[in-house]
């Protein structure tokens, strides 16, 4: 087993850690912190892969994809927690509930 | 093994042995001022002495002054973070430990 | 040597993984989001040791600084949250929630050494497409291998990715509160002198900074994100140290430059398009010109729309004061109330 298998090993687990996690706990800030841990873990295992090419330069194409696919995670997490701000101001819980609630009333 | 080289091992450990006192002091201080005093103090001399070293192994003068820059950068930024940290936490009302205090006395801290 | 590299590289993991660890599972939102700062910061480094600077740069300014800053004020804003008591004794939710839990973590587990096994067991090693973009590089245009990938062979990938980012941005937009007008008013603190100094100090140099990863890019790690990106951070820091107001921004200037990208985008496409070629495929003896416009367009553009999902996610106006009663925590989980 060769170092780069060592990080793409550790690119899943911190994958399956942000799922878990994502399912597990109801606070929205928890659910985008989870979200952001399962990204860096599929980055780390695509860049894993892109390094198992016989020659010295790891393969440029993951690379390039990853790249967008961070600043992908930063603008979505900025969207999530505009939408987390919209929701305790209209409804002052951060967090999923599961009582339905009628926030339409003017 | 020149001479640089010697230096810059013996530079880049010394170093880390500075960043290592910076840590152990932000462990063991009991509050916030203390443990940024220690943090910034010993924290940037350590990163002095590592780019030190790394500028003996550099490869030309632009790749050094980059390295020094790298340095004073961090300064920069490592200054004011801590002074805003401490300005907020002081103008937030939080006090300074003040006396005398033993770690021995207060060996469980979070 | 290779003791050494697997000794760095053990640690850096095992490092990697508790930080994770600590920080999914830390009640304490603010506890937790300094964790992931930390943690951004240490992918950084797994990028560097991975033959990665390029997204070692881009980790680094995105996900450790400005992913940090947004999710530090999100945690301000909904600081006060009031928990309603709950309508059921601790001993039934811990019941509802057990079942729950173990279930969920022996998927988690099974999946998880499932994926690992595929790992472990992938085809032998093959050069992947690499070979392909090595003998293409001569009709690139650059000498970047990345660069070329992404503004070149995969042009298409990237103009899509700067429509998702006007899209975050109009969402942004659409979705804030209005501006406080007492927030824009809000006074200097006492004691900002410090932070003006290094704003004074630092701007200027990041500016350049941000000129020579643009055009290093061509030939070394850096390129159209990484600039974009320390743009942005160059206006989050102004608008966090009020230099700046984003209603000060003229509206116009805001949207011709958040747009810039996909627009100049387009209209190379739509240029490429009408002369015949199939998508995105650039006149061999014009690519490096087109790609340097592409790439400055593109850093302008992600430079504005870092700043303005910033000024979505202001700071709180007023400055906090020590209630130890009420730290932001969580102890919610699925399934209990």
């Amino acid at each position: 087993m060769s170092q780069v298998t060592l990080y793409t090993i550790t690119g899943v687990i911190l994958f399956f850690m942000g799922l878990r996690a994502f399912l597990l706990y109801a606070h929205l800030v928890r659910k985008i912190l989870a979200f952001n841990v399962m990204g860096s873990g599929i980055f780390l295992l695509l860049v894993g892969i892109a390094s198992r090419v016989p020659c010295a330069a790891p393969d440029p194409v993951p690379h390039a994809l990853v790249l967008t696919g961070i600043v992908v995670s930063v603008s979505f997490t900025a969207f999530g927690l505009v939408l987390l701000r919209r929701i305790y101001a209209k409804t002052g819980k951060a967090h999923i509930t599961t009582e339905m609630e009628d926030t339409d009333a003017q | 093994m020149t001479i640089a080289t010697w230096l810059s091992v013996a530079l880049v450990l010394a170093g880390a042995f500075f960043f290592f006192a910076g840590t152990m002091g932000m462990l063991r201080f009991p509050d916030v001022y203390t443990r940024l005093h220690a943090v910034t103090k010993a924290d940037n001399l350590g990163l002095g002495l590592i780019v030190a070293g790394l500028m003996l192994q550099a490869e030309s003068w632009p790749a050094m002054l980059k390295l020094a820059l790298i340095w004073l950068l961090a300064l920069l930024a490592s200054a004011t973070a801590c002074y805003l940290v401490g300005n907020s936490s002081l103008r937030s009302g939080l006090p300074p430990v003040q006396g005398r205090y033993s770690v021995r006395r207060n060996p469980c801290r979070q | 040597m290779s003791t050494i590299a697997w000794l760095f590289d053990g640690l850096l993991v095992a490092a990697l993984l508790y930080l994770a660890w600590s920080l999914l599972s830390e009640q304490d939102l603010f506890k937790a989001v300094v964790l992931f700062i930390a943690f951004g910061l240490l992918m950084a480094l797994s990028w560097t040791r991975l033959q990665a600077p390029d997204i070692a740069l881009a980790e680094a300014v995105i996900s450790a600084g400005l992913s940090g800053v947004l999710l530090l004020d999100a945690v301000g804003y909904v600081r006060g949250e009031k928990r309603p008591a709950s309508t059921q004794s601790e001993a039934v939710k811990a019941r509802r929630i057990e079942p729950v839990r173990t279930g969920l973590n022996l998927l988690a587990l099974l999946f998880c050494a499932a994926l690992i096994w595929a790992v472990l067991n992938l085809p032998p090693l093959d050069s992947g497409l690499s070979s392909i973009v090595q003998a293409q590089m001569g009709s690139a245009g650059v000498t970047s291998q990345i660069t070329a990938v992404l503004l070149n062979f995969r042009g298409y990938d990237t103009l899509l990715e700067v429509a998702v980012l006007v899209l975050a941005a109009i969402g942004c937009l659409t979705l804030r509160e209005a501006d406080q007008s007492a927030a824009a008013a809000h006074s200097r603190e006492p004691g900002m002198q410090v932070l003006d100094g290094m704003i004074q100090l630092v701007i200027p140099v990041m500016l350049l900074v941000s000129g020579y990863l643009l055009w290093a890019g061509e030939h070394a790690p850096g390129g159209a994100f990484q600039t974009g990106a320390m743009l942005g951070a160059a206006g989050f820091l102004l608008l966090l140290g009020n230099r700046m107001h984003f209603q000060q921004i003229p509206g116009w200037l805001l949207r011709i430059s958040a747009s810039l990208g996909l627009s100049i985008f387009l209209l190379v496409a739509g240029g490429i398009a009408i002369s015949g070629r199939s998508l995105l495929e650039y006149p061999v003896s014009n690519a490096g010109k087109l790609i340097v416009l592409l790439e400055t367009a593109i850093s302008i553009s992600i430079g504005s729309i870092l700043i303005i999902l910033f000024a979505a996610n202001p700071p709180s106006a007023s400055s906090p004061t020590i209630d130890q009663a009420t730290p932001s925590e969580d102890t919610t989980e699925i399934g209990s109330k």
